[in-house]
């Protein structure tokens, strides 16, 4: 009983989250790993190669037929994903 | 080998000024030759909050165009001896900034000083620009407020591109964090970004969270730099700063609510005996 008359403090409903949700629209750094210190073309480069090996498991495929991109356009990065499947 | 640190935010009035004073003033304190520069040409403050507005005679925009020695215009703070203030122009604005007279002057101070602070004024325009261009680190200061938060962004990205560094491929800029006028109790209510929030959102190490505290106003009233004040919190969290920013390891202080008012006693019980 006494939970509930103090609990309202703890949840989330103050105008702080009001205030996170409109930053996420328009902040462009979010999300990117602090620990991680290398840019984002980088982890791409790496994705590349992880994706290329993880593919290459099940489809016969070369590097050259992954091709990952990442762009950002302010309010969003869209990661694209174009994997040639050989004909067969 | 000096060290050249921006102190940069992109919005007005977060703290940009207090922070340049305090952390200069804290480098200062444990021992590191420092001189600070007030890039707010036009708008320049940095003298009133070190506490030095009536010794000005020579200025920045007075040394990047010849009319007087370097010698001249730095000011010797009154109560630390390695410490220097480089004022800022009163009557130019900040075209008067030029790339290559500021490149000679922070080259000629590179000489004599350890640390190099360089106090930014807002915007991102010629000031901001100059202040920023020749930092080898960035402290972006930010409020826990939503239009601070998306100028501290601008302002990092404009960091990784339009500074010498960048231009020369050179290492990035080491950007961190400080957030001012943090409010713990405000947080808890839910009512105020948390400093996690706004890590997540700027994704840089954080330096320091300097509370909101009435010292920091009577510090500039005064014109004595808040750092110098031991006794208030908001002086501690940027002696504190100061000293992760010299490579100690330091836990944050001044993010919770520690002082327990009679209500929060009285919450603390409820939660106890529920919990049991």
């Amino acid at each position: 009983m006494f939970s509930k008359m103090f609990s309202w403090k703890n949840s989330n409903k103050g105008s702080a989250s009001a205030a996170k949700e409109r930053l996420q629209i328009i902040v462009s750094h979010q999300g990117k790993n602090i620990s991680d210190e290398s840019d984002a073309s980088n982890y791409v480069e790496k994705l590349q190669s992880e994706l290329i090996s993880v593919i290459a498991k099940y489809v016969k495929v070369t590097e050259d037929q992954v091709k990952v991109s990442l762009e950002n356009s302010g309010k969003s990065s869209v990661l694209e994903l174009n994997v040639t499947l050989p004909e067969n | 080998m000096a060290e050249v640190l921006v102190v940069t935010s992109g919005k007005g009035g977060v703290g940009k000024t207090t922070t340049s004073a305090s952390i200069s003033t804290g480098l200062a304190m444990r021992g590191k030759k420092t001189c600070v520069i007030d890039f707010d040409v036009g708008l320049r403050n940095l003298d009133l909050v070190m506490g030095c507005e009536r010794r000005v005679i020579y200025d920045l925009i007075n040394v990047i165009y010849k009319e007087a020695n370097l010698s001249q215009a730095l000011i010797k703070d009154k109560r630390y001896n390695n410490l220097y203030i480089l004022p800022a122009s009163q009557t130019k604005n900040k075209d008067a900034l030029t790339k290559e007279g500021v490149g000679i002057v922070i080259d000629e101070l590179k000489k004599d000083f350890d640390y190099i602070v360089c106090d930014s004024p807002a915007g991102i325009e010629q000031g901001a620009e100059m202040a920023m261009y020749f930092a080898d680190k960035a402290l972006v200061v930010a409020n826990p407020e939503t239009s601070s938060i998306r100028d501290s962004d601008r302002i990092i990205g404009l960091l990784s591109s339009k500074t010498y560094r960048a231009e020369n491929d050179m290492p990035p800029i080491k950007e961190s964090l400080l957030i001012t006028r943090y409010n713990p109790s405000r947080v808890e209510d839910g009512n105020m970004l948390s400093v996690d929030d706004i890590k997540e959102f700027l994704s840089i190490p954080l330096l320091g969270v300097v509370p909101e505290c009435q010292s920091v106003l009577d510090a500039s009233n005064t014109g004595v730099p808040v750092v110098s004040n031991q006794k208030s919190d908001a002086g501690q969290a940027y002696m504190d700063a100061v000293n992760r920013f010299l490579g100690e390891s330091i836990p944050m202080r001044f993010v919770s609510n520690e002082k327990k008012g009679f209500w929060n006693i009285l919450k603390g019980k409820f939660t106890t005996s529920e919990v049991v």
